[in-house]
């Protein structure tokens, strides 16, 4: 299939079906623009630009199409890769769906290509800071629900609720990603998400001060003076990490 | 006694072991309403000397009834003692689950009355928090030698990983410097645990099969308390990995704690480069194939600290090189230095189709520039290799390298042994702008 490369700059409102909905013009007219923007990155730039309305059910059909048409493992590159931080992440994607359409391998076989590479890197940084945050995630009590707040580079915590759905199944938890304004619940092992939303109010109880200081008491009998080392532990525990850690209050 | 205060006494007491490894468990077979055991290693924090934190690591008690010289738990010391409840530490495992700040509880005690009295604490402690708290988290609990067999075998039930610390490299040492402990008891539960484990694999799988120590058994040895070689230790090492099966060896570099005409003065740093290098040693055995006798040799039976085990064995044996990329089997590939398990298997693919050059190498993962002194590709080996160990070595070490390593080395230099003639190395390294590479 030959795709022509234009100049034109297209924009959208930065959804996951907005982003199909962009594949679907790309694929009919056989065109990809320049540049993709998204309302955030548009205010910065001059250039005119034109608007690509979100299609729902448009996309949905593109989405079932995809996933029947590629490999599982591609599908899954490319949507792991629309959450990945990434600037022109979407052009990237589309030169990958476009690679994996063609090719029934692998796409992480593709690092020769530099959409692919870029796209590659980025998913290690996310998935990087999915595992980090497996273990620096710190809860407290707020009544009868466990709460967690995380200020994430990346768009990490879809990634990281089945981790703590099967952790605590009979739970109610709470995660809120004040970086993107995302707010998971798991409750009983079920996750839902809601976007756009502001950190809930969260009373938490008396008892909790206690259980953090217990906690620091632990770390600092645990730790070997002999052996302090504080620039091996900036480089596993990384300062961004940190004003959410009791650990360290 | 209040309930930090314990805290702090009992996990500074039981902070030099160095065991904490938390994966192994993939499979949940406990059934609980709480938690789950995560197949990689999740660190939950760092500690200012830069350690991982992955589980609550504490002593039930440090009021021990026995006198090791090493131990700062001994009895003849006065140190502040404490003793957990067994209600206590479940309720502390829990509060630090539930709020994501551990993986799990690393249990391990000093003697209190007698072996028996302090085995059946643990079981209590760990019943507490399998049945009653319903958690499915990980826990690894130390067996204590000597206790009876069906307390060791409940324990084993219960927990996921077990430990037995054969702590001194020789039964001499254990005689001198753990008086109360029976060298043969030390290894009888061990041999209980890897025969428990075999008689029920030979079962089809049930739920209680495979909740028997289901991430296997390891063990801990301190180094540099008595005066074992390097090869002595790496040979221990080798049998128990052998004969016990055990899932990992540590080594614990000894910190003086105790004034004793028996140890290394209190002031004696702590020997961690030599550390490092047995770990280096115990990778090589279980991921590259290495035997204990091949690492050190009789005559030379101490690490050159200043190199790394694969990189002395490739230039004590430097007569089996250069090895040929081309054509070499996977296992001579392993034994390159720059070249690991992941290398030498893209070499293997790479070259089906490729006649490959050093060049190609580095793309394929390879550390050319360990690399290059031990290989030939296309039958040309690096210009100027010179048959001349010390050459070669003084080129795997950078000066910057040699003087990190220098001031990191606690030893003297007549323990290292060394395998070169240090003065004459400086004198290389001093004019080592003279070679070209
Ligand atoms: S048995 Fe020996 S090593 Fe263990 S706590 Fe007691 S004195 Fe220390």
């Amino acid at each position: 299939m030959h795709i022509e490369k234009t100049t034109e700059i297209w924009e959208y409102d930065g959804s996951f079906y907005g982003f199909l909905t962009i594949v679907y013009h790309a694929f009919t007219k056989k065109q990809f623009p320049e540049i993709i923007l998204t309302p955030d990155i548009a205010v910065e730039t001059l250039f005119l630009s034109r608007w690509i309305e979100t299609d729902e059910p448009l996309a949905q059909k593109i989405y079932e199409r995809l996933t029947k048409r590629l490999r599982k493992e591609n599908t899954q590159f490319i949507i792991d890769g629309f959450y990945c931080s990434l600037r022109e992440k979407e052009r990237c994607l589309l030169d990958a769906i476009q690679i994996a359409l063609e090719s029934k391998d692998l796409l992480s076989n593709h690092l020769g290509h530099p959409s692919i590479l870029a796209l590659q890197k980025s998913l290690k940084a996310l998935f990087g800071e999915v595992h980090l945050f497996t273990g620096f995630i710190r809860f407290e009590f707020a009544g009868k629900l466990l709460y967690s707040t995380i200020s994430p580079k990346h768009f990490s915590l879809p990634y990281l609720c089945p981790h703590f759905a099967r952790r605590y199944p009979q739970e109610m938890l709470m995660i809120y990603d004040d970086t993107h304004r995302l707010l998971g619940i798991i409750e009983e092992g079920q996750i839902s998400f809601i976007e756009n939303s502001d950190p809930p109010l969260s009373n938490k109880a008396d008892s909790e001060q206690e259980i953090q200081a217990n906690w620091r008491t632990f770390l600092q009998a645990v730790t070997i003076q002999e052996r302090k080392n504080e620039r091996t532990q900036l480089s596993h525990l990384p300062m961004r990490y940190r004003p959410h850690m009791f650990d360290f209050q | 006694m209040d309930l930090s205060r314990k805290i702090e006494i009992l996990a500074e007491s039981a902070k030099y072991d160095v065991s904490c490894s938390s994966s192994g468990v993939t499979n949940n077979t406990r059934n609980g309403t709480v938690g789950s055991t995560a197949s990689a290693g999740i660190c939950h924090t760092f500690t200012s000397d830069g350690r991982c934190v992955s589980l609550l690591k504490l002593l039930f008690t440090n009021a021990c009834i026995f006198d090791c010289h090493y131990c700062i738990n001994r009895k003849s010391n006065a140190i502040p003692r404490a003793t957990f409840t067994p209600r206590e530490i479940a309720d502390l495992t829990m509060d630090f689950y539930m709020r994501n700040y551990i993986e799990g509880l690393f249990l391990s005690s000093a003697i209190i009355k007698n072996v028996d009295y302090t085995s059946e604490l643990l079981i209590k402690t760990l019943r507490i928090l399998r049945y009653e708290k319903g958690f499915k988290g990980y826990i690894h609990v130390k067996a204590i030698p000597g206790a009876d067999e069906k307390l060791i075998e409940e324990l084993g039930f219960l927990a996921d990983r077990m430990s037995v610390n054969v702590e001194l490299p020789s039964r001499e040492s254990l005689k001198l410097l753990a008086p109360d402990k029976d060298p043969f008891a030390l290894y009888k539960p061990m041999k209980q645990i890897t025969h428990k484990k075999k008689e029920l694999s030979q079962f089809p799988a049930t739920q209680q099969n495979n909740s028997f120590v289901p991430a296997g058994q390891s063990t801990q040895m301190i180094i540099g308390a008595s005066p074992e070689n390097d090869r002595s230790i790496v040979t221990i090492a080798e049998n128990l990995y052998q004969k016990y099966d055990l899932k990992r060896v540590y080594y614990s570099a000894y910190i003086p704690v105790n004034q004793d005409s028996l140890l290394p003065a209190i002031t004696t740093d702590p020997p961690l480069l030599r550390e490092h290098r047995l770990y280096q040693a115990d990778w090589l055995m279980r991921f590259y194939r290495f035997s204990a006798a091949e690492i050190l040799s009789e005559d030379k039976p101490n690490f050159n600290l200043y190199l790394d085990p694969k990189a002395n064995w490739a230039v004590q044996n430097y007569d089996q090189f250069p090895v040929d990329i081309q054509s070499a089997s996977y296992d001579q590939l392993l034994r390159i230095p720059g070249i690991g398990p992941k290398s030498a298997l893209n070499i293997i693919k790479a070259r089906k189709y490729y006649q490959l050059h050093l060049t190609d190498l580095k793309k394929l993962g390879v550390v050319v520039k360990r690399a290059q002194y031990f290989v030939s590709c296309n039958g040309v080996c690096q210009s100027g290799l010179i048959n001349d160990p010390e050459w070669v070595i003084s080129s795997l070490i950078s000066s910057r390298q040699y003087e990190t390593l220098k001031k990191a080395n606690s030893q003297s230099h007549h323990e290292q042994l060394a395998l070169f003639d240090v003065e004459r190395f400086e004198t290389i390294k001093n004019k080592e702008s003279k070679y070209a590479y």
